[in-house]
């Protein structure tokens, strides 16, 4: 396709506790694939791309999916430079899971860019599904993604449900943010995404809802 | 997938205390009951030298507590474990563990099974074509073979794809990345059948793209490779003195399909190949034996330990060449053992370690939650660690969970498991543990995981300013702001294991055992300072090795790099290597390292 190249390179970063289904789920969404037994877990980072037209017009998604494990925290802190969403992931069959999102919303705060777009997914929605014990109930979730001014979405790798959906509202909610979007910041984006030195924006507490 | 009633196991501890708690030498009494003759007997060990400190215990707090027993006893199987006792039911994988073992031994790929332990017999030695010995009780149940057949397993004991399959075609977006290293099957699959039929097919184009990527592996013309270089150069190459230069030059064949290498059944001239290979390795097994000097007498056969003399002439280009596989485990070890030895302070023997092993493996961690979570995502298409909770697995979080308490200050990293898990497939539990404990000692894999990974941010920074620098390629990765961080922390994290073919890596790392060294006992007189030494040595000095492998990576994709934009790169750099010609691609890493090591001298 010749526009290819020319469609507007978004930034998206996948966050959360280990073992949610971070890269689960970019792999069934990037790649249709889902294959359980040859998971690993994520070392560093990985890196994954993705087209996606939302309301007529596409994008190039560039996805950072990151490691979970507390120790790699500090290694990925660099890659929220310029990153315009940011999706943090938690398995909604295990409650501890759930609990950790309050640190990771902070980490996401504190480290992205002022108007980056947070969005809340719930994965592994296929063993709540008739009978299976929820760890935690859609209710709480949507109040606990509301109270940080976050989308939420509950999804399944294993059975394709709504495994577009976070995607297309996030770019959604990005595309309504002109200033994420501006010459300046797509431009960093595309030309130092990785800068080891970007302390990230502070300024993140006026976004708080309280 | 795990189980569903080991989220709830996982669920109990939301804080866990990483406090590392000093403790005075009093050993083995952990808040729960310990071996208590550890104590004792360590004090009759004839150590020459007092040991260091022994590995401080972990403070956890009494949720996290209640977490490792829980999912400890979930290991606790091995031999005639009553699952009831644990209230949990064995994993639905019917049939016997050893049944096939015992049926038909002779038919079990060549080679394998020293992971029995770090021991070789000298006749399993003699050809590697002979079945080691898989007689040995520790095997059994240790591999899972349900469903499986011998051909289909290869000689590491990874079980390769049963049939080739189209990707499902519903993927709207055709763009993906090469195969990634956790999609290790279908990597596998699509290695075996040269990935044709797995990816649109597009001919030769200077502008690279990860789809490109794919024709590169297959039937991407090796002449377009060379063709990018001067004729001049090539011709030059071609002189002896120049070989090493145009290993380099011609690294991007090391992705070039070797007709029926990788698919010998089909292939006459494979047979052929593989027959000269499997010459070459029985008389390079004879070779080893010869250099190899029995330290200590086993019993029964079992638990010999070998020794190598370090200034054998040969030794360096006969490990550059390859450890002939039965020999790996006993070679590995003497090299780290050598070092620990050659420390020059006290070091912890191999008695030692065991009784360390056998006392923290009963003392409760705080990251046996997360070890459970990696375990059974581990290497999980090897034969070994097929089976929830038990046989590999069971082994691989014993050893894990003993690390954790051992380096107090690191505990249980994401990383450490693929290490584990090659090792086991080499060595028993306890020998697995002593080559880990040595590796973060003596290889500077400590060094690598310290905490904040800032010394992995140095190491990777000299990488970048030592090896990648006078490459075209390098300005282009550095104009697109593709640093080391973002694709070599994995490779340095993992000793390269979830990045290329398992041959490969295999022998990154004879040359790496060997070869490599720590950096911090380089680092002069203050070794918690990483800065560069008055002798102008690197803070990553001693891991040149993996610098080396790292640069022929780069070397191996130079051409798709040099005028790749950032998506391209990414994706090339972070995805699993389809490295096709092992000997190739060794090559390439030995004349990066010799290039730097001259370039060392010439200051």
């Amino acid at each position: 396709m010749a526009s290819e190249d020319s469609l507007p390179v978004l930034k998206i970063l996948v966050i959360g506790p280990s073992g949610a289904g971070k890269s689960s789920l970019l792999l069934r969404y990037c790649d249709d694939q889902f294959d359980p037994e040859s998971s690993t877990a994520t070392i560093g980072i990985d890196f994954k791309t993705k087209k996606l037209a939302v309301h007529g017009k596409g994008y190039r998604l560039n996805i950072f999916d990151t490691a979970g494990q507390e120790r790699y925290r500090t290694l990925s802190t660099s890659y929220y430079r310029g990153a315009h969403g940011v999706i943090v992931v938690y398995d909604i069959s295990n409650r501890k899971s759930f609990l950790s999102l309050d640190r990771w919303i902070e980490e996401a705060r504190s480290n992205a860019s002022e108007n980056a777009v947070i969005y809340l997914v719930g994965t592994k929605l296929d063993k709540v599904a008739p009978g299976g014990t929820r760890a935690v109930s859609l209710e709480e979730a949507k109040a606990f993604a509301a109270s940080q001014e976050a989308g939420y979405c509950e999804v399944s790798a294993k059975t394709r449900t709504n495994i577009k959906q976070p995607f297309v509202d996030v770019v959604g909610e990005i595309v309504q943010r002109p200033q994420l979007l501006s010459g300046e910041l797509a431009k960093r984006t595309a030309s130092s995404p990785l800068d080891l030195n970007a302390g990230g924006s502070q300024a993140s507490s006026s976004y708080c809802s309280c | 997938m795990a189980p569903a009633d080991s989220q709830s196991v996982r669920s109990s501890s939301s804080r866990r205390r990483r406090t590392n708690h000093e403790r005075p030498r009093t050993r083995g009494s952990g808040t729960e009951a310990a071996h208590v003759d550890t104590p004792a007997q360590l004090d009759s060990i004839p150590a020459a030298v007092p040991r260091p400190n022994p590995p401080n215990i972990r403070l956890i707090s009494a949720e996290a507590e209640k977490e490792s027993q829980k999912v400890r006893s979930l290991y606790t199987s091995g031999e005639g474990l009553n699952w009831e006792d644990v209230g949990e039911p064995p994993p639905p994988l019917g049939g016997a563990p050893s049944q096939f073992t015992s049926d038909s031994p002779l038919e079990l790929p060549p080679t394998r099974g020293t992971h029995v332990s770090s021991s070789v017999t000298l006749t399993d030695g003699d050809d590697p074509n002979l079945p080691a010995p898989w007689t040995d009780q520790r095997t059994e149940g240790i591999e899972d073979w349900d469903g499986i057949n011998v051909e289909d397993v290869d000689r590491y004991g990874f079980i390769l794809p049963a049939k080739p399959q189209t990707r499902t075609a519903n993927s709207e977006d055709s763009d993906n990345a090469p195969d990634s290293p956790r999609k290790s099957r279908s990597t596998l699959r699509k290695m075996a059948y040269g990935g044709n039929s797995l990816t649109p097919r597009r001919g030769p184009s200077r502008k690279s793209s990860a789809r490109s990527l794919h024709s590169h592996a297959s039937d991407f013309s090796t002449a377009t490779y060379r063709s990018s270089r001067s004729p001049m150069r090539t011709a030059m190459n071609l002189l002896p003195h120049n070989r090493d230069r145009r290993l380099v030059d011609e690294a991007g064949d090391v992705l070039a399909m070797q007709p029926g290498l990788t698919n010998i059944a089909e292939d006459e001239s494979a047979e052929i190949l593989a027959d000269e290979a499997k010459r070459k390795e029985v008389s390079r097994t004879e070779k080893w034996r010869r250099m190899a000097t029995v330290v200590k007498q086993g019993e029964d056969g079992q638990g010999m330990v070998f020794e190598f003399d370090l200034k054998h002439p040969k030794l360096l280009k006969r490990v550059w060449k390859g450890i002939p596989d039965c020999w790996r485990s006993a070679a590995w070890f003497s090299f780290l053992a050598s070092s620990a030895r050659a420390s020059g302070d006290s070091y912890a023997t191999d008695e030692q370690l065991k009784s360390d092993f056998l006392r923290l493996v009963d003392e409760p961690s705080p990251d046996d939650g997360q070890i459970d979570l990696d375990v059974p995502r581990t290497i999980n298409q090897h034969i070994m660690f097929r089976r929830r909770y038990r046989g590999g697995q069971r082994l691989l979080f014993r050893v894990l969970h003993c690390v954790s308490l051992y380096f107090p200050n690191t505990g249980y990293v994401q990383g450490m498991a693929p290490l584990a898990a090659t090792l086991l497939s080499y060595y028993d539990e306890e020998n697995c543990f002593i080559m880990l404990v040595r590796l973060w000692e003596y290889r500077g894999l400590d060094w690598l995981y310290t905490a904040g990974f800032e010394k992995l941010m140095e190491t990777l920074q000299d990488f970048e300013t030592l090896w990648l620098t006078d490459r075209e390629v390098t300005k282009t990765l550095s104009d697109l702001s593709v640093q080391p961080m973002a694709y070599a922390t994995r490779w340095y994290l993992t000793l390269f294991n979830l990045a290329i073919p398992f041959a490969a890596q295999l022998r990154i790392w004879d040359a790496f055992m060997l070869l490599g060294t720590s950096p911090k006992s380089k680092a002069g007189p203050d070794p918690s300072e990483g800065e560069t030494t008055d002798s102008g040595e690197p803070p990553s000095k001693g891991l040149e090795i993996l610098h080396a492998a790292s640069a022929a990576i780069i070397d191996v994709y130079n051409d798709s790099l040099v005028d790749s934009d950032f998506e391209n790169a990414m994706k090339i750099l972070t995805s699993w290597v389809p490295i096709k010609d092992v000997e190739h691609f060794i090559g390439v890493v030995h004349a990066e390292w010799k290039r730097h090591e001259n370039k060392q001298k010439s200051f």
